[in-house]
């Protein structure tokens, strides 16, 4: 599937590369043994197992297709998503705009730099009770866990950015009459710095996936609490279902990302 | 602001010393000279001179330790977009255009509009040949492009100076002719007053009015040759290799 999509968007990258369809074919071979071979072994290991251990493949589809049938799948998604999309913007603005402050300014490193590395390794889970105290146990809760991960990803990956950005285009935008912190910041910052910022939201988009699970732990519904409650119940045929549908989902938003950022970095 | 012609730029007494490991160096002593409107003046010395070091003093980038640079009779504590700037690693703008780094002193300039503006840029690109190139990012370009762009860039505030550091250093040999060609062309088409450094003496004695020979340690001013050559200058006259040879015997001693 992937190589499929690699196929179509290669020739409009317009660096020049043609894909060499030879080598898509030899590595959609390759994923293809690869896919049917992890298939087998799980197979073959499931045979020696009760299904609460480790459940076939086609336990799992079955399972697979009685949860879209009754249309659980869709309803899950539809709640995962309503804090899944606030919770990356809102993250992934707030990192941008700080990362981006104090890689720029020295001033507003030095303040806050104690503040940063203390909350730094706080991991967001164990920030629930500040989620359910302030939001309650609803999709604004769930989505502030999600914020809290997008946030520290592009807050690194912005400062880097920012950091990396060479003196010698600052002074050259300074000779061509820009003076001010803020235009520096739009007309060579954030441009000059936006491979690594737009590498960051394509990790924070991932990360925020994998905490949909975590921001449901407390009992907002989605995906995430399908699988909660479905372990509960040692139902691990539809515990995997929902995991499928968290990779598919991550796989989708994150094809439908380098799309994007392969045509605003057309540039590189 | 500017006259749409030259400048004129006072070098008074500057000198830069470093702290180091080994204790203080002194990178520039007293270094005193003055380009005149229109004129163009080649600063030239071997490596370790200080001509780096005076470029960036001159383009506001670094302080004196003493002394001071005037543009017009303003001191230069700065980068200004009086003063057109062109390195020798060119430092163009990677995401953008050759349009678009042509055009990105133009953007806040007050009183062009769009159009006005499309009109200069085109102006320019044809100016330094590089039209059919508008849209090519810098990646896609050549030493030589980039350098074109770079150039561009830099006339399109229409500055009182341009300074150039090494401008050429970087492409081949050629390419280097090709560019000292046209930048004579471009010279005596917009007037611009140019201050152009470089290690090669025959790239300043091929451009310069006046040469600003420079020894080490400390860097300073050997002597200031006037160049009495008409243009187009060849390589091959005698006059050319006498100042070539008066330039280098400078520079060793």
């Amino acid at each position: 599937m992937a190589t499929d999509v690699q196929q179509e968007h290669a020739p409009t990258t317009n660096d020049g590369e043609l894909p060499v369809v030879g080598v898509d074919r030899r590595r959609a071979g390759l994923g293809t043994v690869g896919l049917a071979g992890f298939l087998g072994l799980w197979w073959l290991a499931a045979l020696f197992q009760p299904a609460y251990v480790l459940p076939s493949p086609a336990v799992v589809a079955e399972a697979a297709i009685a949860e879209f049938a009754s249309g659980e799948v869709l309803i899950a998604l539809g709640q995962s998503i309503q804090h899944w999309i606030p919770g990356t913007i809102i993250g992934t603005t707030l990192g941008v705009a700080a990362g981006v402050a104090l890689g720029w300014s020295t001033l507003l490193d030095d303040i806050s730099s104690p503040v940063v590395r203390t909350l730094r390794p706080v991991p967001p889970l164990a920030l629930i009770g500040f989620a359910i105290a302030w939001f309650g146990i609803n999709h604004a809760g769930a989505a502030f866990i999600i914020a809290i991960g997008a946030f520290w990803i592009n807050f690194y990956a912005s400062y880097g950015g920012v950091e990396g950005v060479s003196d010698d285009l600052l002074d050259v935008a300074r000779s061509l009459g820009v003076d001010s912190d803020l235009a520096l910041i739009k007309t060579v910052v954030i441009p000059a710095a936006s491979p690594e910022i737009m590498t960051g939201i394509r990790t924070g988009i991932g990360r925020c996936w994998m905490l949909v699970v975590a921001a449901e732990i407390f009992g907002v519904p989605g995906i995430g609490r399908r699988i909660l409650r479905a372990s509960n119940n040692l139902q691990v045929d539809v515990v995997i279902t929902y995991i499928l549908v968290l990779s598919v989902m991550f796989l989708l938003v994150d094809m439908a990302y380098r799309a994007v950022q392969r045509r605003v970095l057309v540039w590189r | 602001m500017s006259d749409g012609g030259g400048s004129s730029v006072q070098v008074s007494g500057v000198s830069k010393q470093y702290a180091s490991e080994q204790g203080t160096v002194q990178a520039l002593a007293d270094v005193t000279f003055q380009v005149d409107s229109g004129e163009l003046v080649c600063i030239v010395g071997p490596s370790g001179c200080g001509k780096t070091t005076l470029f960036r003093i001159l383009a506001g980038l670094e302080p004196a330790t003493r002394g001071e640079v005037t543009l017009n009779g303003s001191v230069v504590t700065e980068p200004t977009p009086n003063m057109g700037i062109v390195f020798q690693e060119y430092h163009l703008f990677p995401w953008r255009t050759v349009r678009g780094n042509i055009a990105f002193g133009l953007e806040k300039a007050v009183g062009l509009d769009g159009t006005d503006r499309d009109q200069r840029v085109q102006q320019l690109v044809d100016l330094v040949g590089l039209a059919g190139f508008e849209d090519s990012y810098p990646k896609s370009l050549s030493g030589g492009m980039k350098q074109r762009v770079a150039l561009a860039r830099a006339l399109a505030i229409d500055p009182a100076l341009l300074l150039m550091d090494e401008p050429f250093g970087a492409v081949d040999a050629q390419t280097r002719e090709r560019l000292q060609a046209e930048l004579l062309e471009i010279w005596q088409e917009t007037g611009k007053t140019i201050l152009f450094v470089t290690h090669d003496v025959e790239e300043a004695v091929t451009l310069a009015d006046r040469v600003v020979v420079m020894g080490r340690d400390p860097g300073q001013i050997r002597e200031i040759v006037a160049v009495d050559l008409d243009r187009p200058r060849s390589r091959g006259d005698a006059a050319f290799g006498g100042y070539s040879e008066q330039i280098r015997s400078l520079i060793e001693h």
